[in-house]
């Protein structure tokens, strides 16, 4: 209980936070949408710390690293023994217990409750598991999670809670930029990533940044529309 | 801008397509990833299935080797068409995963699908088996262009899917194209025709 209180006056000191940063930036109050504050709130949920060790194997529970390791050695001398890594997703340093081959993207889903990267193709052609890392979009069903220590890494969860690229997911909704869904965030991302390095893109340099973004829905030419009705906003409130 | 409006802005009499909507109710949950689709469900001990298929098209499957499989730790279970359980399931076990064909394509495109009991291979592939009726076998349709709210592309369908799936799209988008109608099969020599090329 005293965490859950902690967290909510954590979490509403950050959006206030931010609000008020983006208010005095913009000059005017931003209020966020409840599915941001939802994205807001599952950033604030990750878990940042290792306090099991579960095996994935036969699912006990260990207190230690050094305990399931053990347990390794004497139960499934054959199998996989699983790995810690420390990453630092949308500006927040957590600690997770992968097997060496999982992805980023499973990473973040099972791990990390950050279902935003889409598993789809599973094989780098579709960018629906798109994330930026190091300020370069990737694809993370594609990079392996232990790969990515020391590197930032912001998914369309952080693009969301920020009030800062608002006027993005605004756009992609009124254009309605989506019909069933699935590759949005992966387009969103992949279009923050345009933003980021090109304030001012024409439909030309919209339809290269999502070249690598398939959708099967056909909602093609609704992206560049969006993203170039957002960045004059995007660059006014930067 | 993209070409929202059609062809260029030749299309001015649309009034939905190509126009900004109102947000879907779940717009805002799609664009921000909170959105939770089957594939994003992660519950406590959740077992994954890896379907295995043949690398080849239309290729014989006799057997299935498992045993290697089986021995990876962590591995629950296996299940072939050869299965007892999945012979049960699939009345006759000549129409399941591994090996028989597809089930959608059974139902929707052929009733009249003959099958290898053995090893559920299809044995009339031949196309002119087919029982369905085909375009040239419909009556005369009168078109009209329609607009849909759902539309994302120029003509008002829903996605890459199913223009291909209407030929009626298709024809619409020559006439949008040529300014003249051709009526389906719309063929090069039809279109030339109407262009007074042919």
């Amino acid at each position: 209980m005293a965490d859950e209180i902690t967290n909510i006056n954590r979490r509403d000191f950050l959006k206030n936070a931010g609000v008020i940063a983006t208010a005095s930036a913009l000059g005017a109050c931003v209020t966020l949408r409840p599915e941001m504050e939802q994205a807001a709130n599952a950033i604030e949920a990750i878990p940042t710390t290792l306090t099991q060790f579960r095996c994935p194997v036969c699912s006990k529970n260990f207190g230690s690293f050094a305990d399931l390791k053990n347990h390794f050695a004497t139960e499934h001398p054959d199998a996989v023994v699983p790995v810690t890594s420390k990453l630092n997703i949308n500006g927040k340093d957590c600690e997770v217990l992968i097997e060496p081959h999982w992805t980023l993207q499973r990473t973040l889903q099972y791990k990390l409750g950050l279902t935003g990267a889409k598993h789809m193709c599973g094989r780098g052609v579709c960018g629906s598991c798109t994330v930026i890392m190091d300020g370069r979009a990737v694809l993370s069903c594609t990079t392996l999670a232990v790969e990515c220590e020391g590197k930032s890494i912001q998914t369309v969860e952080g693009i969301a809670a920020d009030p800062k690229w608002k006027p993005l997911i605004d756009a992609y909704c009124k254009w309605d930029a989506m019909q069933c869904g699935y590759c949005t965030p992966g387009m969103l991302v992949t279009a923050k990533s345009l933003l980021d390095k090109n304030p001012n893109p024409t439909e030309e340099d919209c339809k290269q940044a999502l070249a690598g973004n398939i959708c099967c829905c056909g909602t093609y030419p609704r992206h560049p529309t969006a993203i170039m009705e957002a960045a004059p906003a995007i660059k006014k409130g930067a | 801008m993209a070409d929202l409006v059609g062809v260029h802005g030749q299309r001015k009499e649309f009034k939905v397509v190509g126009k900004p909507n109102l947000p879907g109710k779940l717009s805002y949950a799609m664009a921000t990833g909170i959105a939770k689709f089957g594939s994003d469900y992660v519950v406590p001990d959740m077992l994954h299935a890896k379907f295995l298929r043949s690398p080849y098209a239309s290729a014989r499957i006799i057997s299935v080797d498992t045993t290697k499989a089986r021995e990876i730790p962590g591995v629950v279970d296996i299940v072939t068409w050869e299965d007892e359980d999945i012979k049960n399931l699939s009345s006759g076990g000549d129409r399941f995963m591994m090996g028989p064909p597809q089930p959608f394509l059974d139902n929707i495109a052929d009733q009249e699908g003959a099958y290898d009991k053995k090893t559920g291979v299809k044995l009339n592939t031949n196309m002119f088996e087919y029982k369905k009726p085909t375009i040239l076998d419909r009556a005369p349709v009168d078109m009209d262009l329609l607009e849909t709210r759902a539309g994302n592309a120029a003509y008002g369908d829903n996605g890459i899917s199913h223009s291909l799936a209407n030929t009626h799209l298709v024809i619409t988008a020559i006439y949008n194209a040529i300014g003249k109608w051709v009526d389906p099969p719309a063929t090069p020599d039809k279109v030339l025709r109407a262009l007074g090329k042919a």
